[in-house]
């Protein structure tokens, strides 16, 4: 089981590689809608990588329900 | 000339123009599109010909507010709306009567429109008919968009999601830039003038200054969406950089400034 700190670090990279932000722009608390301007199309394609990289399956009820780069850890550390 | 109309000229003539939408939309839903249902054909040959039917209808509307000295439309660069596509064709949004406008230049033209649209008696008959697409949609509306321009089929998006506000625009939602650079199909940029302000979100329908809408339709160069910006990073960040580059050419175009 991968820790909380090896998600973080997916999921920033991520967000970097995908939408070209820099890493002053991705701290936990970054909200992903108000600070990232992340859209349905972008959450999906988020979904995407990070499946690939975890491969952990978002449900779509799961995906709306996050709000911030920690919840989107949060979410996948706290799966079996 | 046109604006020397008499006010209750003028009011007449407008009242007149939006009982003859009315008109003409209630039995294009309510007569011609049902009978479409009934010729044996494709979904696809039978949304082309909706179209088409909308197309002539929409015609015959800009002709109607012509005579009545509503609107007066003038077109720069129609023959690039008229070339065969597909193309992404995007607008700004400032007036109702944009997409009467823009619908009547050319005969295959798919809409995304609002979700309501879907519930409103007038607009439902001719929406279905058409195969337009729902704007509520998210990540499907842009594998439908796609799918639709790889058939060879044109699109127009108000990439604000609305109608523009007085003198600005709102941001541009990216979904646009998404479906050009997934089906690679260029973009066709086109830019709509209204003068005097009419028929914006600030004022109701009704509300029609007391004299001729001078409308500009200018029809821009098509833009290859992958040429226009760098390429590294995602589709994500392409998206967003594309977006970025045409609400800037649009902010030029009308002289906003940026902000």
């Amino acid at each position: 089981m991968p820790s909380k700190e090896e998600i973080y670090a997916w999921v920033t990279e991520v967000l970097t590689r995908e939408f070209d932000f820099q890493g002053e722009q991705l701290r936990p608390a970054t909200h992903l809608i108000d600070d990232l301007d992340l859209d349905s199309i972008d959450a999906v394609d988020m979904a995407v990588r990070l499946e690939e990289k975890t491969g952990f399956r978002f449900e779509e009820e799961e995906l709306r329900s996050v709000e911030t780069i920690q919840d989107v850890v949060d979410l996948i550390h706290g799966h079996p | 000339m046109a604006e020397s109309l008499s006010r209750p000229a003028h009011a007449l003539g407008s009242a007149i123009a939006f009982f003859l939408f009315a008109a003409a939309v209630i039995p294009l839903s309510l007569l011609v599109f049902p009978l479409l249902y009934l010729l044996p054909s494709s979904r696809h040959t039978r949304e082309l010909r909706a179209q088409r039917i909308v197309q002539w209808t929409f015609r015959c509307y800009c002709a109607a507010l012509s005579a009545l000295r509503v609107a007066s439309v003038r077109v720069e660069g129609v023959e690039r709306l008229r070339a065969p596509g597909p193309y992404v064709v995007i607008s700004n949004h400032p007036t109702l009567l944009d997409v009467v406008i823009l619908g009547s230049l050319r005969a295959q033209l798919d809409c995304v429109a609002k979700r309501s649209a879907w519930s409103n008696p007038f607009m439902a008959g001719v929406i279905r008919a058409t195969g337009y697409l729902p704007n509520d949609a998210g990540p499907l509306l842009v594998d439908a968009c796609t799918a639709r321009l790889r058939a060879g089929r044109s699109l127009l998006i108000f990439p604000e999601g609305t109608r523009s506000p007085a003198g600005d625009l709102h941001p541009f939602r990216r979904g646009f830039a998404h479906v050009a650079l997934r089906a690679t199909a260029p973009i066709l940029p086109v830019c709509i003038r209204c003068d005097p302000p009419a028929l914006g979100k600030e004022r109701r329908w009704w509300q029609m200054p007391n004299e001729t809408l001078r409308y500009t339709i200018e029809i821009g160069e098509a833009i290859d969406p992958g040429g226009l910006v760098p390429q590294h990073g995602g589709r994500g960040a392409t998206a967003r950089r594309v977006t970025a580059a045409l609400r800037d050419f649009y902010l030029k175009k009308l002289h906003y400034t940026p902000g």
